[in-house]
């Protein structure tokens, strides 16, 4: 498990991407650390980053991609065994079947022993209050109630790093901060590295502890928040501002 | 293995709730076994002598044909999986420990399962009371009953290994439109669906029989009426098993090279 504290197990991993399909990786260490945020910029390949770093989907065209000492897409299997990804705008739960069921799906798939299966559902089920929601079919639930189980999708495995891609789009504001209340907490308890990555600034500054900002190929600025409010109280602006320098932003 | 057993028997759950649809697909499926009756006992009437294959044993060729309608028909794909890969779902399956072409596998024959079991036992149990030689008539002896299970379930197998060649070249094309027009009009008319294979003239028979799609419904339908002799049943069971071996050997190739090469659509 990674913590703050063991320093020994280095997440390394970036990338960045001027088209789709040329993917540039420069290696770089990313030391540990309970939650690194990347904002949101369609044209900089921070797309691409996730997918190849969290599970392999991509192949980069050169250089290297190592996440906790594994190469993705390389080591496809073995690697998402420890990761968990939530994609805020697909759903990975069957549509037409009750929530339970999907995840006794995943808990087939990822071979989870009964009694780790239980404590994870039992415990995320109190912390993202899904009590009911576990019984009914995907397709009548709302969004926030659809992401919350979602969230709790990719946790039950207990996963080393977590990958959050856009999950607070669309909520409403109780889900939003129910959805970042549990990511802290999952993230002190359990000492999950969370990677997210999003465009609603207040969700960087209510989680971020690290901030990367990647812009064609190149890491614009790896900091925290305080990097980013020197240059105004405004993150967007802010962001607009270190991207527009850069002549990236469209 | 466990993870793809439970995936088969999710979506075969998941299969047998839409009941309704299996009615409608009954009906159907009655409607259209009639009509292709009806057509045949007109040719029959003309020169019954002129066919390879009894009246009798062509009834009970389009009654199980229709009755395991959803096993073979090609045009009854998972939508789902296509959808997967348009909209980009997919990047969640390949988020998991799970091997995509094994695990498509076995949601499609679930789906497809699914969909014989309920529609199945009615459309039977009416063909075998309806006259003779109108009817299902029973099989030509114990020994073909039971070649006939095994090449059914063959047949089934080869089926789904062939679909999967048109999932996974959806990878390439992107839209499944153009394929699914062109294997699904071609896999009908190949595999027998339209007519039985022993109805082509010889030469194209001799030719077809050699296809992998003579290896789906074909032979299964053909050996429960008896009209194969032993020679025939043997090369058919083993032409089955070889065409099982290379077009799933071929779709997990060009699997692997589609992972490879996956690019994510949209943001």
């Amino acid at each position: 498990m990674i913590s703050e504290k063991s320093t020994t197990t280095p997440i390394c991993a970036c990338i960045s991407s001027l088209r789709r399909k040329e993917v540039i990786i420069r290696k770089r260490r990313f030391s540990p650390s309970p939650a690194a945020s990347l904002p949101y910029d369609k044209y900089t390949g921070r797309k691409c980053l996730c997918q190849c770093a969290r599970s392999g989907i991509l192949t980069p065209d050169s250089g290297t991609v190592l996440v906790d000492g594994r190469t993705p897409h390389r080591d496809r299997i073995a690697h998402v065994k420890e990761i968990g990804v939530v994609f805020g705008q697909r759903s990975q739960l069957w549509w037409d079947v009750p929530v339970i069921d999907s995840f006794e799906l995943l808990k087939d798939i990822y071979t989870i022993p009964d009694n780790i299966y239980k404590k994870n559902l039992e415990e995320l089920t109190g912390l993202l209050n899904l009590g009911e929601l576990l019984r009914s079919p995907t397709r009548q639930l709302s969004l926030g109630q659809r992401m919350r189980c979602e969230i709790a999708a990719s946790l039950l495995h207990s996963p080393r790093i977590l990958f959050l891609d856009e999950p607070t789009i669309g909520l409403d504001a109780i889900s939003k901060l129910a959805v970042r209340d549990f990511i802290l907490r999952q993230n002190q308890l359990h000492g999950t590295t969370v990677i997210l990555t999003t465009h609603d600034m207040q969700d960087i500054e209510a989680l971020a502890s690290r901030i990367i900002l990647i812009g064609k190929g190149h890491i614009l600025m790896d900091g925290t928040l305080e990097d980013i409010r020197r240059g105004g109280e405004n993150i967007d602006e802010t962001v607009a501002e270190l991207y527009r320098s850069y002549d990236i932003a469209n | 293995m466990k993870k793809y057993f439970s995936f088969f028997r999710l979506r075969f759950l998941l299969g047998l709730q839409y009941r309704v649809a299996a009615l409608a697909g009954i009906a159907t499926q009655f409607a259209w076994g009639f009509m292709e009756i009806m057509i045949f006992a007109a040719f029959y009437r003309a020169d019954a002598d002129a066919f390879p294959m009894s009246f009798s044993a062509t009834s009970s060729y389009l009654w199980l044909q229709q009755a395991f309608l959803a096993l073979f028909a090609a045009w009854m794909m998972d939508n789902e999986i296509f959808d997967s890969i348009i909209n980009g779902g997919i990047a969640y399956e390949l988020c998991r420990p799970v091997d995509i072409y094994n695990m498509w596998f076995c949601r499609n024959a679930a789906n497809r399962l699914a969909r014989a079991v309920l529609r199945c036992l009615p459309i039977l149990l009416v063909a075998v009371f309806l006259p003779k030689p109108y009817g299902l008539a029973a099989p030509a002896s114990a020994g073909h009953f039971l070649l006939f299970l095994v090449t059914l379930a063959l047949g089934f197998v080869v089926t789904v290994s062939f679909c999967m060649l048109i999932y996974v070249m959806t990878f390439f094309t992107i839209s499944p439109q153009g394929l699914r027009i062109l294997f699904t009009s071609a896999l009908e008319f190949l595999a027998g669906g339209v007519i039985p294979l022993p109805f082509f003239p010889d030469n194209v028979r001799r030719f077809l029989e050699l296809l992998p799609f003579a290896a789906m419904q074909n032979v299964a339908l053909r050996i429960y009426s008896g009209s194969m002799n032993r020679p025939e049943m043997l090369k058919a069971v083993t032409l089955q098993l070889f065409w099982l071996a290379a077009v799933t050997a071929a779709g997990k190739m060009l699997c692997r090279m589609a992972v490879r090469r996956v690019v994510v659509q949209g943001g």
